[in-house]
């Protein structure tokens, strides 16, 4: 069972009677269309053993693969989970040449999205998400050097949310999850993943709810999030995240700033300690 | 230079409409969304380390208060763990550690100094230096009676054996190292100071 059967498994459990019930169902049609996309992939590159993240985009020269992930995304995505600008943004993914989707596959790396393509990104980010998830698979963990960052080990990318250990011999520890390449590392628990930063740290969650906090840091005004899986066994961090985008707006409203979960792209904003 | 590739997002109704949820065709989604978390309430909550000052182990604990110090609300302390990132401890406590929630809301918990006059019999609370000066003066009529600098045979000792000095378990190194040359250039022998492991 690949990362996104799992993932889809859990959009289509989190998206009945959901205020975003559409959204969710299509992003889980999307995911579908990954774990199908996945299977047989022609081999791909792998880079040799590099400093630091072996899989970060900006220093690896990447291939076709991930150009022939996204044609079996279109091919594959249940086209009557789209709405009509979905099916449009697909069509024109479709007839793009690959000089142009090459163009899109940089600015979604490089954090450079623009809300005019804020739909043909999220397949964009899909297709991405296919070939650096399978490269990471391949990598050995032991080669991989967390070096205590709030960056993927493996890609360098950022986390989409944490995930605090349930039991066994990593009892309570946070590990945060990629939004690119799906690598869980570990991350020390009550410090910001954007900055570093221990001091200013506060939580904010759903009055009596215990899954789900958002922890959020008074010296960048940028938070994440962290899923207590005891609490909820069958949590999956990135659709949980999407699931739990309620959470976010009432957090936005206190002036915190996340880093865009890859599926909900286009109005960027740096965090106001930035400046 | 990974840092460069965040990209931050403040969610609201209308950052959500702007974005690829209202781009592929969901464009109320965030409206619905933001109407229906407004009966919700955020609760905020603080989980701060700190070390269990019962013993010399020192191991980590995760202190959680409800309450965002930073905003002037009264915060309470809720619940006390060990800290699964603490090399020591790793998650774990003690039975006292774990119980040190009692310990913090405890109504007989000592918060300053305290003396018991003469003859009396009870304790009323005095300030630091009344208690300090007081410990200082009972402590050097005590030495200047009974130090002992040279022990039968002439042999230069200089013992104070008649008191004995508590340290603190959860001292740092430094605070150990400095307890002990003060107690033991004072001829004090009884010493105990759980910083020793």
């Amino acid at each position: 069972m690949t990362v996104f059967a799992k993932r889809a498994e859990r959009l289509v459990a989190l998206a009945p009677g959901h205020e975003l019930e559409g959204f969710l169902k299509m992003i889980a049609a999307l995911v579908a269309a990954q774990h199908a996309a996945i299977a047989g992939l022609p081999p791909g590159m792998l880079p040799g053993r590099a400093a630091g993240a072996p899989l970060d985009p900006v220093t690896l020269k990447r291939d076709e693969t991930w150009r022939v992930a996204l044609a079996r995304i279109l091919e594959r995505i249940d086209v009557a989970a789209l709405p009509e600008p979905a099916q449009q943004a697909r069509a024109a993914l479709a007839a793009m040449s690959a000089g142009d989707l090459e163009v899109l596959a940089d600015r979604f790396l490089s954090g450079d999205v623009k809300p005019g393509q804020a739909a043909e990104m999220v397949f964009v980010a899909a297709a991405l998400q296919v070939a650096w998830t399978r490269m990471a698979a391949l990598l050995d963990a032991a080669q991989l050097d967390p070096d205590d960052a709030g960056e993927c080990p493996a890609c360098g990318s950022p986390p989409v949310a944490g995930m605090i250990a349930p039991g066994g011999t990593k009892f309570g520890h946070r590990h945060l999850h990629c939004s690119l390449c799906a690598t869980s590392w570990r991350y020390v628990r009550t410090r910001c993943v954007h900055c570093g930063s221990t001091d200013k740290i506060s939580f904010r969650q759903f009055a009596g709810t215990s899954y789900l906090r958002a922890e959020c840091c008074q010296a960048c005004q940028g938070y994440s999030k962290v899923f207590y899986v005891e609490s909820a066994r069958t949590l999956e961090p990135l659709a949980d995240d999407l699931a739990s985008l309620g959470l976010d707006v009432l957090v936005g409203e206190e002036g915190f700033s996340r880093v865009a979960n890859p599926f909900v792209l286009g109005v960027m904003a740096e965090p106001d300690g930035n400046n | 230079m990974a840092v460069t590739r965040r990209q931050f997002m403040k969610v609201s109704a209308a950052s959500l409409a702007a974005s690829s949820v209202g781009a592929l065709g969901f464009v109320g989604a965030g409206d619905v969304l933001a109407a229906g978390v407004r009966p919700f309430k955020l609760e905020r909550a603080t989980e701060t380390r700190n070390a269990c000052p019962y013993c010399a182990v020192a191991c980590g604990v995760l202190i959680y208060s409800l309450g965002d110090k930073s905003k002037n609300a009264k915060s309470s302390i809720i619940h006390v763990e060990g800290d699964p990132d603490h090399p020591v401890n790793r998650g774990t406590l003690c039975a006292r550690g774990a119980a040190s929630l009692g310990y913090i809301h405890s109504a007989n918990r000592l918060k300053y100094p305290m003396h018991r006059k003469p003859g009396s019999d009870k304790f009323e609370r005095v300030s630091w230096d009344f208690a300090l000066d007081r410990i200082v003066k009972l402590m050097k009529e005590d030495r200047d009676k009974n130090f002992i600098a040279k022990n039968r045979d002439g042999v230069t000792v200089n013992r104070w054996l008649s008191t004995g000095f508590f340290g603190g378990s959860s001292l740092s190194n430094e605070a150990g190292y400095l307890t002990y040359k003060f107690v033991r250039a004072t001829g004090i022998l009884g010493f105990e100071d759980q910083a020793r492991i």
